[in-house]
Parts: structure tokens; C-alpha cells; sequence
């Protein structure tokens, strides 16, 4: 039986573990750039609850915002960064090494 | 919890439902339409310059009607995102080269076995490429229906080189069907997603 302690949790972004926000990065990791409205529609959140996780993201550097033009009027658009693509592999490298583990 | 997530549905239903408002098929339907009508003038030389207004058009409808429902969203063009973009392009660029070649081929008095074969079977040849190219998209770009109107050109323009009747009337069938049905799904998206105002901005 695995113990507990031997599974390799640790070093799992807990930024990005959480459901919404693992759910927010994941949309973005799949697209160049989509905008407020597009993650609401696509990931079912409210507009308060979309607003708090990307605050923790863009916070830890994993998305940002750019200004982008449709139809030559401005329109705010959300980006991962490199830095947050590069955690978001690790995070699903770190999984599968989790579940790896287990019996 | 990362190895339920589907990286590619996400992506897929990223794509598809970008396309839901049935908008990219009202530009080609009207494309079909116009260059059908134009196909009965003499002068066809400006219909290529359709395609200079339709592209202006085609974003300010998704400004209009896509935005505020659904918000926006745009892909890398790079890899594998890339080649709907890279298939335009190719095609774009594969017209040239035949028109360069049927060019070439008309100006000297020794003519190659392909001017023939392309000026005596061109609407068969075009049905063909605009069905490949069609099928092509669907696949890459994520819309099932446009298999659809793949089989629905192959009939209509290829038949054109066997039905006796004029070019351009195929044309204009086609795009009525396909200018139709997106008509039809921008009526249904419109209904399914009502405008929804996010804080600073409109979509």
C-alpha cells in the first residue's frame, strides 16, 4: 500500500490545482488570447467567481492582460504567459507522475 | 483532476463554437451569390474584389452580433492552429499558379496537354478543388457542416460541367443554400445566447 507521505504532492502548483482556476488555465493554454466574456461562457463561471481566480493567476504571473483590436476598436484580451504555460506542463507532468504512483 | 481535462475538445469546442453564429457561412454564401450573378455579365473582373469588402464585413458582423454574446477569441496560428490559415493560403496560392500557367501555356503556340485538360474540364477541376479545400477546413478549423457544403459544391460545380446550364446559376444555388443556412444559425444563435455585459466592456 502507498503511503501517504510517499506520494509526490508537494510540489504541486496549488495555484493552478485549484478546479476554477486549473479549469481557467486550461481554456487559455488551448487558444492564443480570449477575453473575459469568452472564459465565462466557456467555463460556466460567474462573472465574480472568473474575477478572483484570474486576479490569483495574473497575480502569479501565469496569465496577462493585452490590448487587442477587433474591427480597429480596442478590446481587452487574456493571455498565458510563457510562465504560466511553462507551469501549467509541469502541473500536468506533476499529475501524471501522481496517478502514476498510485495502485 | 489533469488527466480528465481534454486539451483537445477544449481546443475543438473552442473553435466550433466561435463559429456557432453561423457568420463565416453568410460571407461565402454571399460571395457564392455574387460572383454567380457576376458570372452572367461580361465583366467579371471585380469579383475579386468582393472578397475586399466581405473580410471588413465579416468582423464588424462578429463585433455586432458574436462579441457581446459569446466574447471573443483568437488562436495562435502557430503549429497545428495554424494550418486553416495555411490552407487559405496555399489555395490562394495554388489559383496563381494555375492562372500563371494557363497564362504562360495561352501565349505560346505549342500548347502543353494540361491547358486543354484544364480549359475543357475547369468547372469540374473547380468543383473538386473547392470540395478538397472545404473538407480540408472542416476538419482543421472544427465545423462538421462544412462537409456538408464540401459535397453540396462538388455536385453543384463539378455537375456544372454535365448539366448544360449556365455556370453561374450553380454558383448562385450554392450560395443561396450556404448563405441560408447561416442565416438560419445566426437567427439561433442570437436566440441561445443573449447579449451579456461585462464589466468595462460589451463581450
Amino acid at each position: 500500500m502507498v503511503k501517504l507521505a510517499e506520494l509526490p504532492v508537494n510540489g504541486i502548483d496549488r495555484v493552478i490545482h485549484e478546479p476554477a482556476r486549473l479549469l481557467i488555465m486550461a481554456h487559455l493554454y488551448v487558444v492564443d488570447s480570449a477575453d473575459f466574456l469568452f472564459l465565462m461562457r466557456q467555463t460556466g463561471l460567474t462573472f465574480g467567481n472568473l474575477s478572483s481566480h484570474m486576479a490569483k493567476l495574473e497575480g502569479a504571473g501565469y496569465i496577462e492582460v493585452v490590448k487587442d483590436f477587433v474591427d480597429r476598436k480596442p478590446h481587452t484580451m487574456l493571455r498565458v504567459t510563457a510562465r504560466g504555460r511553462a507551469a501549467f506542463e509541469e502541473y500536468r507532468r506533476g499529475m501524471d507522475r501522481l496517478f502514476k504512483g498510485l495502485p | 483532476m489533469s488527466g480528465n481535462i481534454d486539451l483537445k475538445e477544449l481546443r475543438r469546442k473552442a473553435m466550433s463554437s466561435f463559429h456557432e453564429d453561423g457568420i463565416i457561412d453568410i460571407m461565402i454564401g454571399l460571395l457564392g451569390l455574387i460572383w454567380g450573378f457576376l458570372a452572367f455579365t461580361d465583366d467579371s473582373s471585380f469579383s475579386i474584389l468582393w472578397v475586399v469588402v466581405v473580410i471588413p464585413s465579416y468582423w464588424w458582423l462578429k463585433r455586432e452580433y458574436t462579441l457581446p454574446r459569446i466574447g471573443m477569441v483568437r488562436f495562435s496560428g502557430r503549429g497545428k492552429e495554424g494550418l486553416p490559415r495555411m490552407l487559405v493560403t496555399g489555395l490562394v496560392g495554388a489559383v496563381v499558379a494555375v492562372g500563371f500557367a494557363l497564362w504562360w501555356a495561352a501565349t505560346n503556340t505549342s500548347r502543353p496537354f494540361y491547358y486543354y485538360l484544364i480549359t475543357d474540364y475547369w468547372k469540374l477541376i473547380m468543383g473538386v478543388g473547392v470540395a478538397v479545400t472545404g473538407a480540408v477546413y472542416a476538419r482543421l478549423a472544427c465545423i462538421p457542416r462544412f462537409y456538408a457544403y464540401s459535397a453540396i459544391a462538388l455536385v453543384l460545380i463539378g455537375g456544372a460541367q454535365y448539366s448544360g446550364l449556365p455556370f453561374g446559376l450553380h454558383l448562385i444555388v450554392l450560395g443561396a443554400v450556404v448563405l441560408g443556412y447561416g442565416g438560419y444559425l445566426l437567427h439561433r444563435f442570437i436566440a441561445k445566447y443573449p447579449v451579456q455585459a461585462v464589466d468595462g466592456q460589451v463581450g
